[in-house]
Formats: structure tokens, C-alpha cells, sequence
């Protein structure tokens, strides 16, 4: 690779998905000016919160080389789950608790499947996918409407503002980047995660507990979901048990458009945080163009596409200089 | 040095043979549902359905890949089929899904081999992509007119045979020919073992990877004109979650994950089974919902069942060491 | 008891004897060498040490203690660390989060103390005198400033006993002698140092003792300064020198192969030889000078920036492996487990692989022609199996190389290039493949032989060519051929462009 791609590679790495993102906002912009009024930009950052929240997680495993497809079906199980509790009185507390502990549970299954049966992390979440998915439909078998009295608690996050100003949904949305940005680079969980993604045989020769990191990586996945999952039951509503179909793509396009390495070891946290706004953003414009759903969701499949497309081509010029 | 002639169609234990042979002999013992020609043709018809993509879906795990965009294919093509039906006529439709499938199969192959994006991914999104297409082709329902096409699914030859069956074991042969007959069929088999040594040794791996995608393309095309016929409609909402029966059948019929060896007899076979459990669960009155978590642990079995191998030797070499150590103590 | 005590090891993979029966013991303090051939279980036995690798049986005593070793943090707890020869190195991290990967300082008790470790790391850079930083990014570090870091990381647990296994292998000359002052050091710190190398000079140098280990099984252990070279290498070898190998004594023919300028940046630089038809030409270098690269390229697996590649005269540059073979050059690869055998499928199918053409009609490969083909190699070249459908994988090394050499010579190759030719393989198969090579030799194919084995390249090779950092430093014909010739070429200390007409 010449001197002048390196560097071109090194500065996209950095603000690449920026780029893209104001990109697309002027595109939409000119196509239509209501797109981009700060009212709807403001909607735009609230719907990427739940989103945004399970990229985060997404981001850990596919760091430590893996993934998890199953936190469409983790997010469908929580929605239930708090929205079952708090029609059936129980306080708002215990019931976001007992989403987490669901969410931990659920990635604690997936991390034993990983490291105990040493099962492919895409083939085991495929797999968990579908049981999740399963268990959601015998615990809950149709949508669940939340009465105002019983959601009012929990509409804080939704509607909520924090000190006043910043509205609930980004305000979890920043803490929680903030929180992952810390852990991933300055905490040894963090520089394990990035050990054993870039060479697991490695980290194990080093002595390092790599099935402890791959299960705690699998939890916070977990645990993201379903935080995720008690957002998105706050902002609409509803605990509905297919909410969760194709939400893993968007975690993943989140995480791959913000240039986190699909091999591994190298994390993009905040590329991660755009690239979920990003989706939501895509999705959002095509809706105000009057573009129904299947075109949102093509348009997303495009845009994962255009991210690995971007990803390949780099990955062909490195190898070129083997 | 032996030299055995043998008509070396598969290689490998049919272990999966057997499971079903026995499996079928306790239900029909135990379940008086379980019984009867009219019974065993539903099953059969229903596992061509799965069994005829699992014959493109085997070339790809012994590549040591996946394809995840079988069932938003079936249903992009079945919203196809069913527009140009009343239009074409049977023939001239089933080459154009044909083409159709071949097409789509070439273009994840493409993306995977040219632009070397992992095959998971790729299969993932345009699964999406292809679901989607789907919809904008048509987002309602459609109903099959033609009976002569529905036929196709229907009709038993001599009363007996079902002809998805039948189709499914021909194009099995078929399958089965091209892997271990065909030059293409030993590169894939050389990719699925080493990836570095098939590019050592002069093979194209590009060219042999789009030609595993193009397969599928194809042989899910096949299954998709099967499975309007049968069910009578199309709709793009239709076979969601095919990809996970499919990739089950592939692995419990011994295809490992790992790539390098696969039969497409024992996919058949595993196609077979798993469609058994399913109509054992429903005559048993298992829960839908139920059922889905038994295919995700049957799935989980299925792709960990080396392992488990190496944990029950483990423990029995264990338990024999400490018996001999045993016995060495008893005779001093 | 000695200090270190390695009692009754014995070690099987897949039924093949790595060590049989070995016990060793090591003073406190001392530098000690374990030498023998390839294969010979040096890696082996200090695997079992560091915690690797679990021995079948026997026991491990440090400092009168018996050890239980099952683990490498149990190797550090009891005082090991090793330097490996394969590099365990994470390139997305930085050299400091490398070295401290396993003990990360802490803050607060949760943050990583990134100041400290980068402080520490730091430290013991400076006293390897290294060009990079402790910040540096793994994937932008040289192997050999690689090889660095595994050594700074062994150093970092401060251990009381340090395995090094073949430490200098990648290394510059400057960065040996880094190497050489730091088991200075730790020899006055009384640190003992195990050292495996085949460098006999590094043992003269640096050694107190050396252990002899030949085929898995203990010879004896000697004081350096009383054992003569020639009766070194004669007890790792187990007889004299001379009986051991076939010589090359015909005489080559027509120049078949020209290299001229082949450049690559980073990788090799003005690379230009000839080969001729019947001639066997060695190429020898140390880990890491790029002679596969230069090799590899000629096969078509790696693309020069410039140069060119001639074959019979006409200019050829393959592009891909395919292009080679249909050019007349086969390929035999030194990583036979991973990048040569389909380990699954069957010997016969591993033999055809490239020249399906040949035995099918239309399309419909012919099973009657496949085993005809079988039969034929088999008969020539002695392979032994059970049957045509038999899986590879279950054959000796020796044969699957066979297998893998069949496969070259079945596409009708006029130059072959072989990598590590015998790597692995027990000695019986490896006389037979010598003689192969030289039926073929006097038959008129041209051949290359890359090895790290330089007695393999003096008794088998008309001419060697010496490489070092990707560029050739020793063209040195039969007559000049002699072990520490051409490695003062392969070191870079001596250019000898001599010999035979380049």
C-alpha cells in the first residue's frame, strides 16, 4: 500500500463514518428539508438509543472475535418480561431487575455453549437465537399493551428529561458509551477482550482466562439487550415477543459501519455510537420520504454492504503488501 | 494393501440411518398416529421440502461456510413464481426461478469470494435484502390457480411414491454426483480441508466458492418451486427461519462445521428425521412455541457433537484409568 | 539433587515417541543447552517444562521440590518462563499491554494503570536497546523486533529460570549480541538459562553445559568447553557424517530458469540466479531473510513489484499457482499438516487433486484412472497405505510428504521447489526422498531445496544460495560447501558471489 492510502486508511478509521453520516444528511436534507429540522434530528438520537445500547454490547463480542445473534431474541424476551411484571403490579424496580438477570442468564448460556461445548460463537447464538425466541413465545404468547397507570414509572426513561434539558433515551445512550469507552480501553477486562479477539491460542498461552472473558463478554451482550429491551418497552408501550426480528443486523451494521474489525482486537467505540444513529437515521429519512418498511430494510442491507464492501477492499490492499 | 472395489456413493457412518430407522419403530409402536402410508408420504413431501436446499446448503458447510439467505430466496422466489405463473405457464416459470436463484446465488458468491466478506455476514444482510425485495415485489399473499403446478407437489406416482420425493432423491444423486464425480465437487471438498493448500496446489478457490453459492442458488430454487406448489400460495413472509431446519439437517447428518467431508445422503436422511420430531411433537401435542426451543437444543447438539464426543471419551478413559490403578493396588 | 531435575519423561503425539524416557538435570546458575536435530524433542521437553504440553509420565523437581506443571501460570509459579519459538504475540495490542498482558498494574483497583505499565514496559526496552517504543502497536513491529518483545516478556516475570528456545532464530546480528549481553546478566544475577539453538557457535559462546538429545532419547550431557563440533554433531546425528547422505555427482545440464532483479519492497531486493536442468540448488538463511518469499514467488503464491522470471527462455512472471503449474513448476510446501494435505480425504484424492483433467471424460472423473496413477507413484516412490480410500491424515509424515511430492511431479513439473523437504520426518523416509530427488535430478528436473537443515543442503545440493534480509549474499558451489561458510554468508558477515555462474 502507498504511503498516501495508509495514511488515507488511518484518518477513515478515525472519521470515516462521520463522513458518511453528514453525507447522508445533506442527501436527505436536499430531498427533503423536514428530515433534518432539529425536532426530528432530536427524535432521530431517542429512537437510536435502543439500538445504540445493544450495539455497544455487540461491539465486546465482536472484539473478542465473535457475536451474538441472539440478542434480537434476548431484546423480544425482556420487552415481555417487563411489560408481563408490570401488568401484573409488580414495582418497577423489581421488574427491571428481573430483565437484567434475564439478559445476564441468557448470555451466560451463550458464553457455556461457546466455551464448554466449543461451539462457533455465530453457530451457538444462531442456535440460542431460536430457543430464546422460543421460551419469549411460551412465557408470552401475544403483544402486551402497557396502560398508562401501569407504565407511568416507567415512561421516565422514555420521556423523561435529565436535569430538565437532556431527554432520558440519549442521556442512557451517552452513559452508556461513556461507560463502554472506559472499560474497553482502560480496564484489563477491556485489554483481555482485545487479547483474545486478536489471537485467542495466545492469550491462552499467556495464562490469561480466556473462557471467563468470552462468558463476561456474552453477559454484558446479554445485559445490553435487555436494557435495550426495557427502553424500547418504555418508549412504545408495548412488550410484544417478535419485536426482535432482524434487530441483531442492526447492532452488527451499527458495529461494522463504525470500523470495528470483524477478525477482531480493534473496537471503534464511538464509530460504534454513529453507526447506530446512522441506521436509525437511514431508516427515519426513507419514512418521511414516504418509503415503506421494505425499503428501509433494503436500504440497511445496502448500507451493511457498503460498510463490509469498504472493509474488503481494505483488507485486499493489506494483503497486498504481505 | 487392500484395493476395494466399492460403489463408494458415500462415504462415512450413517449413524443418522439408523437413528431414523429407530426412531420411526418406537413411534410407531408407542403412537397409534404414527402410523400408516398417508402418514409417512406427508412426512416425506414435507422433508423434500428442506431436504432439496439442504443438497446446495452441504456444498457449502463442507467449503466450511454458510448461507444464511436460503429462506428470504425461497420467498423471493416464490413471490416471483406466483406473478409469473398465470402468465408463463409451468415450464418457462420454473427455468426463470431457476435463473432467478442462480442469480442470487452468484451474487453472494461475489460478495464472499471477490470482496472476501465472511459468509455469515454477507448471507445475513442479504437475507435481509432479498426478504425485502420481496415485499416490494409483492406484500400480499398470493394464491395458486394453477393445478397442474400444484400437482407437482401432490401427485404420488403409482399411488405410492410421492414426487417431491422422488425429485428430491434425483437431484440428490445429482448432488451427490457432483461432489464426488466432478472436479468441482473435489475442490470444494479440497477448500472445506485447507483453504492454503487448495491455493497451493493450483485450484481456484474464487471461482469454486461462487460456484458453491451458484449451487445453492439453484438447488434453493428447486426447493422454492417444490414448496409453492405444496403449499398452494406465496407470500414474503413465507419459509422465515428455513435456514435454521436446513443447516440443522446438513450438521446432525455428520456434514461437520468444520468443513472437509460431508454427505448429501445423510443430509436427506437428517432432512427426514428432523421433520418425524416434529410431526411426533405434534402428535404428541407439544406447543408450537415449545417446539422451536427443542429445534434450537437440537441445533446446539447438532454443532457441538464432536465435543460432547471428546467429554463422554474423556470420562471413560478417566474412569478406566482409575480401575486399572485400582486393580494394580488390589494385586499388590 | 541438581537444581533443576527432570525425571523419566515420556511424551506421545498420535502414537509417535517424542520423548522416551528422558531425564535431564540442570545446576543452578549455569547456561545449559539442550541440542539435537530436528525432531529430536528439544521444543518438546521444554514445552513440558514451561507448561505447554502435559508429560505422560515422569516428574519435574525444582530446588529438591516436586512440581506439578500443568499450566503456565503454574510454570510461573515455580519459577519458569520460556521464550518460544512461535511468537504468542497480540498484534492489535501495544508491546507494554503484550508484555504485562497476564499481571496488568492496576489503579484504583479497577482502571489499568496504562502510565506504570507503559513505565515498566519502557524500562526494559531500554535495556534491550531496541529501535521501537513500548506504545508501538504489535502489527507494525518487524519479526524480529517481535522476537524482541517474547524475549522482554519472558524477562518481565523476573523468573529464576529462563527457557529460551531458539531466541536468535529471527534476529540481526546486532540484536544478537543484545541477546548475548542480557544471559550476561542474568547469569551474574544467578538466573539459570536453558538454551535450545542449532547454532553451534551461540552454544560455544554463551553455554556452560549442553544436554544431547537425539530422536526423543537422552544421549549425554557435557561441558562445552570439553566436546569437540565434530563429535557434537556426530552424537545429535548418531553416526559419522560421511555414511549419512547421498551425494550429487552428476553434472547439470542447460540453463532451464532464470531469475533476474526480482525486487519486492520490504521483502527482498535484486534477486537474480539461474538454475540449471538436473541441477539440485539449496537455498539456505536464517528465520525471517525471505528466501520462501523469493521461492514463492517463482511459484506464482506472491507477486514481485518488478523483475522477471524466465523459463526456457521465455519471460513467464506467474501470477497465481495455477499459472506456475501449467508453466512447468511444482511445489512442495513445508507446512504439510495445515497448508499441504486434505487431511480428510483419501490418499488417492490428495494425489489427484491437480490433474483431474487427466483422468476424467467430459465431466465424470474416472475412479479406474485415479488408482492406475496411484499405483504408479506408489510403485515408484515406496509409499506405504492401507488402501485407495484410506485418509491421509492417518499416514506417517514421512509418506503424507510423499504424497505431497506426488502431487508436484504428477502435473509434470521441469522445476520443482520443495520447502523443509524432510521437516519432521523419521530418518528412514528422509534417506528415501534424497534418493528421490536425485533420480529426479539425473533424470533432468531442476530443483530447489529450501532448508534450514544445512547438512540436508551440503550432501544433497550442487550449489547453495545464501540469503539474508531478502537478498543473496553466498552463491557457493559443491566444492566450498561447508556449515559455517554458509552461515557467516546467511548472517550477512561474509558476501561470497563466487562459485558457480549466477
Amino acid at each position: 500500500m502507498s504511503k498516501k492510502a495508509k495514511k488515507f486508511w488511518l484518518i477513515w478509521d478515525r472519521i470515516g463514518i462521520l463522513c458518511i453520516l453528514l453525507t447522508v444528511m445533506i442527501v436527505f436534507g436536499i430531498l427533503d428539508s423536514r428530515i433534518v429540522s432539529p425536532a426530528q434530528l432530536l427524535t432521530a438520537l431517542n429512537r437510536s438509543a435502543v439500538s445504540g445500547i445493544a450495539a455497544a454490547g455487540m461491539m465486546f463480542a465482536i472484539c473478542a472475535g465473535g457475536f451474538d445473534l441472539s440478542v434480537g431474541s434476548i431484546l423480544s424476551l425482556t420487552s415481555c418480561i417487563i411489560a408481563m411484571q408490570l401488568t401484573e403490579g409488580k414495582s418497577t424496580l423489581f421488574a427491571i431487575a428481573m430483565t437484567l438477570i434475564a439478559g445476564g442468564v441468557c448470555g451466560i448460556i451463550n458464553g457455556l455453549l461457546i466455551t464448554k461445548l466449543k461451539i462457533q460463537t455465530f453457530v451457538a447464538t444462531l442456535a440460542t437465537q431460536l430457543a430464546f425466541a422460543g421460551v419469549t413465545l411460551v412465557y408470552c404468547n401475544k403483544a402486551i399493551q402497557l396502560t398508562s397507570k401501569v407504565n407511568s414509572q416507567l415512561k421516565f426513561f422514555s420521556t423523561g428529561k435529565l436535569l430538565g434539558i437532556l431527554p432520558m433515551p440519549i442521556a442512557l445512550l451517552i452513559l452508556a458509551y461513556i461507560i463502554t469507552y472506559l472499560v474497553y480501553n482502560f480496564t484489563p477486562f477491556g485489554t483481555k477482550v482485545r487479547a483474545v479477539g486478536s489471537n485467542e491460542p495466545a492469550a491462552r498461552t499467556t495464562g490469561i482466562k480466556v473462557d471467563v472473558t468470552l462468558i463476561l463478554v456474552f453477559i454484558v451482550t446479554g445485559i445490553s439487550a435487555a436494557i435495550a429491551g426495557v427502553l424500547n418497552t418504555a418508549q412504545v408501550s408495548i412488550g410484544d415477543p417478535s419485536l426482535g426480528e432482524g434487530f441483531e443486523l442492526d447492532a452488527i451494521t451499527a458495529v461494522v459501519l463504525g470500523g470495528t474489525a470483524l477478525s477482531g482486537g480493534k473496537g471503534n467505540v464511538f464509530g460504534t455510537l454513529v453507526g447506530a444513529i446512522l441506521v436509525v437515521f437511514v431508516k427515519m429519512g426513507l419514512n418521511i420520504l414516504g418509503a415503506g418498511e421494505a425499503y428501509q430494510k433494503l436500504a440497511v442491507a445496502i448500507v451493511l454492504l457498503f460498510a463490509l464492501t469498504i472493509n474488503g477492499i481494505k483488507l485486499i490492499m493489506e494483503k497486498g503488501d504481505k | 494393501m487392500e484395493k476395494k472395489r466399492r460403489l463408494h456413493i458415500e462415504y462415512g457412518d450413517h449413524g443418522i440411518l439408523y437413528a431414523l430407522i429407530i426412531f420411526w419403530i418406537v413411534l410407531i409402536i408407542t403412537n397409534e398416529n404414527f402410523r400408516g402410508l398417508a402418514f409417512f408420504q406427508t412426512i416425506l413431501t414435507k422433508a423434500s421440502l428442506n431436504a432439496i436446499c439442504g443438497i446446495g446448503m452441504t456444498f457449502a458447510v463442507i467449503s466450511g461456510a454458510f448461507d444464511l439467505s436460503v429462506a428470504s430466496q425461497v420467498a423471493l422466489n416464490g413471490v416471483v413464481l406466483t406473478l409469473i405463473l398465470p402468465k408463463m405457464g409451468i415450464f418457462p416459470s420454473i427455468i426463470v426461478i431457476l435463473l432467478l436463484g442462480a442469480l442470487m446465488g452468484t451474487i453472494n458468491g461475489l460478495l464472499i469470494s471477490k470482496l472476501r466478506i465472511p459468509s455469515f455476514i454477507a448471507t445475513l444482510a442479504m437475507q435481509m435484502a432479498y426478504r425485502a425485495l420481496a415485499q416490494l415485489i409483492n406484500s400480499s399473499p398470493v394464491v395458486v390457480d394453477n393445478s397442474g403446478f400444484k400437482k407437482i407437489a401432490a401427485y404420488k406416482i403409482a399411488g405410492i411414491i410421492p414426487t417431491a420425493f422422488l425429485i428430491c432423491i434425483i437431484l440428490g444423486i445429482l448432488g451427490t454426483i457432483i461432489l464426488r464425480k466432478m472436479k468441482l465437487g473435489r475442490n470444494i471438498l479440497a477448500i472445506g480441508n485447507s483453504r492454503e493448500a487448495a491455493i497451493i496446489s493450483g485450484i481456484n478457490v474464487a471461482k469454486t466458492e461462487i460456484m458453491i453459492y451458484l449451487l445453492i442458488g439453484l438447488f434453493t430454487a428447486a426447493s422454492s418451486v417444490i414448496i409453492v406448489s405444496y403449499l398452494g400460495s406465496s407470500n414474503y413472509g413465507m419459509q422465515s427461519g428455513l435456514e435454521f431446519t436446513v443447516i440443522s439437517a446438513v450438521v446432525l447428518g455428520g456434514t461437520a462445521l468444520i468443513g472437509g467431508k460431508g454427505s448429501i445422503f445423510n443430509t436427506i436422511v437428517a432432512a427426514v428425521f428432523l421433520i418425524s420430531i416434529r410431526s411426533a411433537m405434534d402428535s404428541f401435542g407439544v406447543d408450537s412455541y415449545w417446539q422451536r426451543v427443542v429445534e434450537g437444543v437440537i441445533l446446539i447438539i447438532a454443532f457441538s457433537i464432536t465435543e460432547i464426543r471428546n467429554i463422554i471419551n474423556t470420562i471413560l478413559v478417566k474412569r478406566k484409568a482409575k480401575k486399572q490403578l485400582s486393580m494394580q493396588k488390589a494385586s499388590k | 539433587m541438581a537444581y533443576i531435575e527432570l525425571k523419566n519423561i515420556t511424551k506421545t503425539f498420535y502414537g509417535v515417541k517424542a520423548l522416551d524416557n528422558v531425564s535431564l538435570s540442570i545446576e543452578k546458575g549455569e547456561v545449559h543447552a539442550i541440542v539435537g536435530e530436528n525432531g529430536a524433542g528439544k521444543s518438546t521437553i521444554m514445552k513440558i517444562l514451561g507448561g505447554m504440553y502435559f508429560a505422560d509420565s515422569g516428574e519435574v523437581h525444582i530446588n529438591g521440590n516436586k512440581c506439578a506443571i500443568n499450566s503456565v501460570s503454574d510454570a510461573l509459579k515455580h519459577g519458569v518462563s520460556v521464550v518460544y519459538q512461535e511468537l504468542n504475540l497480540m498484534s492489535e495490542l501495544t508491546v507494554a499491554e503484550n508484555i504485562y498482558l497476564h499481571s496488568l498494574p492496576k489503579k484504583g483497583g479497577i482502571a489499568v494503570d496504562k502510565a506504570e505499565m507503559n513505565k515498566n514496559a519502557q524500562t526494559l526496552l531500554d535495556e534491550m536497546d531496541v529501535k521501537f517504543k513500548a506504545t508501538d502497536f504489535i502489527r507494525m513491529l518487524s519479526v524480529s523486533e517481535q522476537q524482541m518483545v517474547e524475549i522482554a516478556k519472558a524477562l518481565s516475570h523476573n523468573s529464576e529460570i529462563i527457557v529460551m528456545d531458539e531466541p536468535t532464530a529471527a534476529l540481526n546480528d546486532k540484536e544478537v549480541e543484545t541477546l548475548y549481553r542480557l544471559i550476561q546478566k542474568l547469569k551474574k544475577e544467578n538466573k539459570t538459562v536453558i538454551y535450545i539453538s542449532h547454532r553451534l557457535k551461540e552454544i560455544f559462546d554463551l553455554t556452560d553445559r549442553l544436554t544431547i538429545l537425539r530422536d526423543g532419547t537422552y544421549v549425554g550431557t557435557y561441558v562445552t568447553k570439553e566436546i569437540t563440533q565434530n563429535k557434537m554433531v556426530e552424537y545429535m546425528v548418531g553416526r559419522k557424517i560421511a555414511e549419512y547422505y547421498t551425494t550429487a555427482e552428476h553434472e547439470p545440464g542447460e540453463v532451464i530458469l532464470e531469475v533476474k532483479n526480482l525486487c519486492k519492497e520490504n521483502v527482498y531486493h535484486d534477486v537474480s540466479f539461474t538454475l540449471r536442468k538436473g541441477e539440485i540448488l539449496g537455498m539456505a538463511g536464517l528465520m525471517g531473510c525471505f528466501r520462501e518469499e523469493i521461492v514463492k514467488t517463482i511459484y506464482g503464491l506472491i507477486q514481485a513489484d518488478s523483475g522477471e522470471i524466465r523459463l526456457n527462455g521465455k519471460r513467464i512472471n506467474p501470477r497465481n499457482p495455477l499459472d506456475a503449474i501449467a508453466h512447468g513448476i511444482g511445489f512442495v510446501t513445508e507446512d504439510r499438516k495445515h497448508a499441504g494435505i486434505f487431511g480428510l480425504m483419501s490418499v488417492r484424492e490428495n494425489l489427484t487433486i491437480n490433474v483431474l483433467d487427466r483422468v476424467r471424460k467430459f465431466f465424470w472423473i474416472k475412479g479406474d484412472e485415479e488408482n492406475t496413477l496411484l499405483d504408479n507413484y506408489t510403485r515408484k516412490m515406496n509409499m506405504k497405505y492401507r488402501g485407495y480410500y484410506q485418509k491421509i491424515n492417518s499416514l506417517s509424515g514421512g509418506n503424507q510428504q510423499k504424497f505431497l511430492l506426488a502431487r508436484a511431479l504428477a502435473s509434470n513439473c521441469e522445476v520443482l521447489i520443495m520447502l523443509e523437504p524432510t521437516r519432521g520426518i523419521d530418518v528412514g523416509a528422509k534417506a528415501e526422498i534424497y534418493s528421490l530427488l536425485e533420480d529426479l535430478a539425473k533424470q533432468g528436473m531442476a530443483i530447489i531445496i529450501v532448508s534450514s537443515e544445512l547438512p540436508e543442503i551440503i550432501s544433497n545440493c550442487h550449489r547453495t544460495l545464501a540469503i539474508f534480509n531478502g537478498k543473496i549474499t553466498g552463491n557457493i558451489s559443491r566444492e566450498e560447501m561447508e556449515e559455517a561458510f554458509i552461515m557467516q554468508c546467511a548472517t550477512g558477515n561474509k558476501i561470497h558471489l563466487g562459485g558457480e555462474p549466477t
